[in-house]
């Protein structure tokens, strides 16, 4: 029962945070590019402040709503574009890997080990010098990072299904193997890759936070997260809001989405529970 | 009349890290058309090996599968075609051997989409026809396996086989997963489909009494060697070969007062990896002596019909 | 008195009243060193039953339980903690179909076996240990004590939960489906085994298995289940000789033999009900030949023979067919 309610407040949690970053344009008054130097530091409304910024404005005195709901766009935009780049190219890998085993699987399999151990910061600072931080490169890192957890679920999903009857049945029949990965595999492995990006978007969310509070994130002024948390380090003793309200976001969706993510696991397949990360 | 499907001298060793392991050795029978012979084994025999190298899952290390007399690596692509049209598998488990992402219209729809050049609205008549065939109706064409029981979803593999109107079935085990009052469905279905379209039938089974029902002649293979061969009456009544004896044996009928039998199970299967010297089955036979160890018996011809690979039976019995 | 009673027992999946039975009014007497089978297909609640009388249903199941369960005269159902700790594993054990459920894979055969010896009081556990599995028949036992389980073949490992089912003499041993997995020479030595170890230590047996063959093998008596209830039971002769209800006549008749081969074996219609489909009345009215409009109401057991009870409207009919 208690399992249900907490479920369904993750779920409605979530949706309003895809609707928010969907609606945002039509949701705010301010620019969240813009401030006004005259409303520098602004408190939130029930601090002292006014209906004007009811969340208060930070350094640059741009209005927080703003800024927040605009980093939810950019937040979703990055999950959005990781999970398809890192999922179709892990899914590719692993269901290959496989698939067709041998050599190639354990070449394969080294690669994964290989991303596995890649320190996603330290990489990520070393784009950031050398290019400059911008969106491509925040893409780039996450997802070098990430498809290996696809390649492994993908893999060995599809050692299990491979072994399935109907896989040899339709061997039997004469059908080619692209026939038999698109027709019999994918859509047996699909559920429980499903589960692996549903509680990625947690781990995304994080790792775009903090390479945009390291400066290598998402490039100024654009708004994220991770960078307004990190704007208002400086100032975390007199306007305290600029970091905690976009910190408590973060909080909230992460684990918003890994109470969606454990429950769908345990729906869909409770034996992989505690297998994804 | 040559047969449908042949096998010759078929043999299957896997390397392993235990070194090799001889899954099959030197298995020759014939499918003919119209009768029904049965494969009899316990775990680790070869069953499952023989089945893969029919069906060209695996390939032979020795001998050859041959459809209507020509070995299976030198049929063209046609033929290649028509021999999978014509040899069709049913499974153990209907759990595994039905996607449960496709509907079963999909599912029966496969094997003739790919070796038929049926147009769609044939192969959809097709699939009600068979699901008919099996005791289910066209309705059920558009729902999925998980709205099936076991044995509705056994009646689907089947149908799915009998689609592409086969000459040869190969049952493996069909119905061993299956509760008892399910059992005598399918086999009855088996037994009446195979009457009705005139199929040959390879039916591969543990269990003596089931073969009975469903074949007329049997061999039994034992550590992957066929050690006795005959018809099902005499092989699942009176056997010859000591292995067939204590295989009856174990066959525990539904009778409390059934007679004890003479020859009784004992000892353990040994490891396919270390196959004793000689007979295989030396080590578990209550009538082994020196020659058994030292030499392997050959198939001979055995009174009752069929052949039997025992020194004592050529010795003219205990 | 009998050893284990089990009285109108129904379990259901929750505690609601409403709630799927998977058994109803059950009721079922062991006596001491008896073997009693339990027959029945897949979903007829035969395992549960089995599993229930050790409360090792899962909570859902335990919580839907009521009815009695006596043991000497306790209520199993009312024990707590200690006491049912001492009945499992101590008066009660288990056998299951897949013993490396059974047994702990990271532990040796004889750090396993000598866990349980030692529960039983055993003074010196390395020569009880090697006398437990010669008595299970296990050639060189000092060896195999070093064995992991999964070293063994299934045979053995059966052989080796036995002998830790036994360590501490147990006056009921449980067994569900314990030779389903073996290889047909391998059962029947393992049943040869069982029948064996039984006389030698008096112990009465509760055996649920689907196959007739097992139960005319081994059993004295025999309780017939179908979706949930016992629908018939007696001694094993005479459920084979004369079954009264149409459910165990037609199961009977279904099984292939090795000694003839009919052109087509008699069938039951249709597919046994599932836990939350079961027809109102006798479940199995639908599938029954004789079934007419009173069968829409459950029949209660009735004597038929001595000892042989059934619960069916149109047993005499069965009889004299």
């Amino acid at each position: 029962m208690i399992q249900k309610v907490t479920f369904y407040a993750a779920l409605g949690l979530l949706a309003m945070f895809v609707l928010v970053a969907l609606l945002g344009p039509y949701l705010i008054e301010h620019d969240p590019l813009r401030g006004s130097l005259r409303a520098r530091l602004e408190p939130p409304l029930w601090a002292g402040g006014t209906m004007e910024y009811p969340l208060g404005t930070d350094r640059l005195g741009r209005d927080m709503v703003a800024r927040m709901v605009t980093g939810a766009r950019i937040s979703l935009t990055v999950c959005v574009v990781v999970i398809a780049i890192a999922g179709s190219i892990g899914t590719a890998i692993g269901t290959l890997s496989g698939y067709v085993g041998g050599w190639l699987d354990r070449v394969l399999m080294r690669l994964v080990d290989l991303a596995l151990s890649l320190p996603v910061i330290l990489l990520a600072l070393l784009i950031g010098a050398v290019s400059g931080p911008s969106f491509g490169n925040i893409v780039l890192v996450i997802s070098l990072v990430l498809w290996s957890q696809y390649a492994r679920m993908s893999r060995g999903e599809t050692l299990r299904v491979k072994n399935e009857d109907y896989v040899d049945l339709a061997r039997t029949s004469g059908l080619g193997h692209a026939a038999i990965i698109f027709r019999h595999i994918l859509p047996n492995i699909a559920p429980s890759l499903i589960v692996v990006a549903t509680l990625q978007v947690g781990v995304v969310i994080v790792l775009e936070a903090s390479l945009s509070f390291l400066g290598v994130g998402v490039p100024p002024p654009n708004p994220s997260w991770g960078s307004m948390v990190a704007d208002g380090r400086s100032y975390v003793v007199t306007a305290w809001w600029v970091s905690l309200f976009p910190g408590i976001a973060i909080l909230l969706v992460v684990m918003a989405v890994n109470i969606v993510g454990d429950t769908l696991t345990d729906r869909i397949n409770p034996a992989l529970r505690g297998r994804t990360a | 009349m040559s047969p449908i499907l042949s096998t010759h001298g078929l043999g299957r060793t896997f390397r392993t890290k235990g070194g090799p392991l001889h899954a099959l050795t030197d298995v020759t029978l014939d499918c003919d058309p119209g009768r029904s012979l049965g494969v009899v084994g316990e775990s680790g025999c070869g069953k499952t090996t023989l089945n893969r190298l029919i069906l060209m899952l695996d390939t032979p290390t020795a001998g050859e599968v041959r459809f209507k007399d020509k070995p299976l690596a030198q049929l063209t692509t046609n033929e290649r075609k028509a021999y999978r049209r014509a040899v069709q598998p049913v499974f153990q488990n209907p759990y595994s051997s039905l996607n449960p992402r496709l509907r079963v219209r999909k599912i029966i729809r496969e094997p003739l989409a790919a070796n038929t050049t049926m147009s769609r609205a044939q192969i959809d008549a097709r699939v009600d026809e068979v699901l008919e065939a099996v005791g289910l109706s066209s309705r059920d064409a558009d729902r999925l396996p998980a709205e099936f029981s076991g044995g509705q979803r056994q009646r689907i593999a089947i149908a799915r086989a009998l689609a592409s109107k086969p000459e040869l079935m190969l049952l493996d085990e069909p119905v061993s997963s299956q509760d008892i009052s399910i059992r005598a469905q399918i086999l009855n279905v088996l037994k009446d489909l195979r009457d009705e379209y005139g199929l040959a039938t390879l039916f591969v089974s543990h269990d003596l009494a089931t073969v009975r029902f469903m074949c007329d002649e049997v061999v039994v293979i034992y550590l992957g060697r066929i050690v006795e061969r005959g018809p099902a009456n005499v092989i699942c009544s009176a056997p010859r070969h000591p292995y067939t004896q204590a295989l009856l044996a174990a066959t525990l009928s539904a009778d409390p007062d059934a007679p004890e039998m003479a020859t009784r199970p004992q000892g353990e299967i040994p490891s396919p990896l270390a196959p004793p010297s000689g007979c295989p089955y030396h080590t578990r036979c209550p009538h082994a002596h020196d020659l058994c160890k030292a030499q392997r018996p050959q198939a001979q011809p055995a009174e009752g019909g069929g052949t039997v690979a025992c020194h004592l039976v050529e010795q003219g019995g205990w | 008195m009998s050893l284990l009673s089990i009285r109108n027992l129904t379990v259901r999946l929750g505690r609601a009243a409403h709630a799927p039975a998977i058994l109803e009014d059950v009721s079922l007497d062991v006596q001491p060193g008896e073997t009693v089978g339990l027959v029945g297909e897949s979903g007829s609640g035969k395992s549960t039953l089995g599993m229930s009388v050790l409360r090792l249903t899962p909570p859902l199941l335990a919580e839907g339980t009521s009815g009695e369960i006596l043991w000497n005269g306790q209520d199993v159902l009312k024990m707590r903690g200690k006491a049912l700790r001492q009945l499992r594993g101590g008066e009660m054990s288990m056998i299951l179909q897949d013993p490396m459920a059974s047994l702990n894979p990271v532990f040796s055969v004889g750090s396993q076996l000598g866990e349980a010896l030692k529960r039983a009081g055993r003074a010196d556990l390395q020569a009880a240990a090697e006398a437990a599995l010669a008595e299970v028949n296990i050639p060189s036992p000092a060896e195999r004590l070093r064995s992991f389980p999964h070293q063994l073949s299934g045979g053995m490992r059966q052989r080796v939960v036995s002998a830790i089912g036994l360590a501490q003499e147990p006056k009921l041993i449980i067994c569900d489906e314990p030779t389903t997995a073996l290889d047909a020479t391998i059962q029947f030595q393992f049943l040869e085994l069982l029948r064996a170890l039984q006389k030698a230590h008096g112990m009465a047996m509760l055996f649920v298995t689907h196959d007739f063959g097992v139960v005319a093998r081994i059993c004295d008596r025999v309780a017939v289940m179908y979706a949930g209830r016992i629908v018939e039971t007696g001694p094993v002769r005479e459920i084979f000789r004369n079954p009264r209800h149409p459910y165990t006549r037609a199961l009977l008749a279904a099984v292939p033999s090795t000694r003839e081969a009919p052109d087509r074996l008699p069938v039951i219609d249709g597919a046994p009900p599932s836990v939350g489909n079961r027809p109102e009345g006798c479940a199995f009215h639908p599938r029954c030949p004789l079934a007419t409009d009173r069968c829409r109401t459950q029949p209660r057991m009735e004597p038929q023979a001595p000892g042989h009870d059934a619960a069916c409207w149109h047993a005499k009919e069965v009889a004299a067919a």
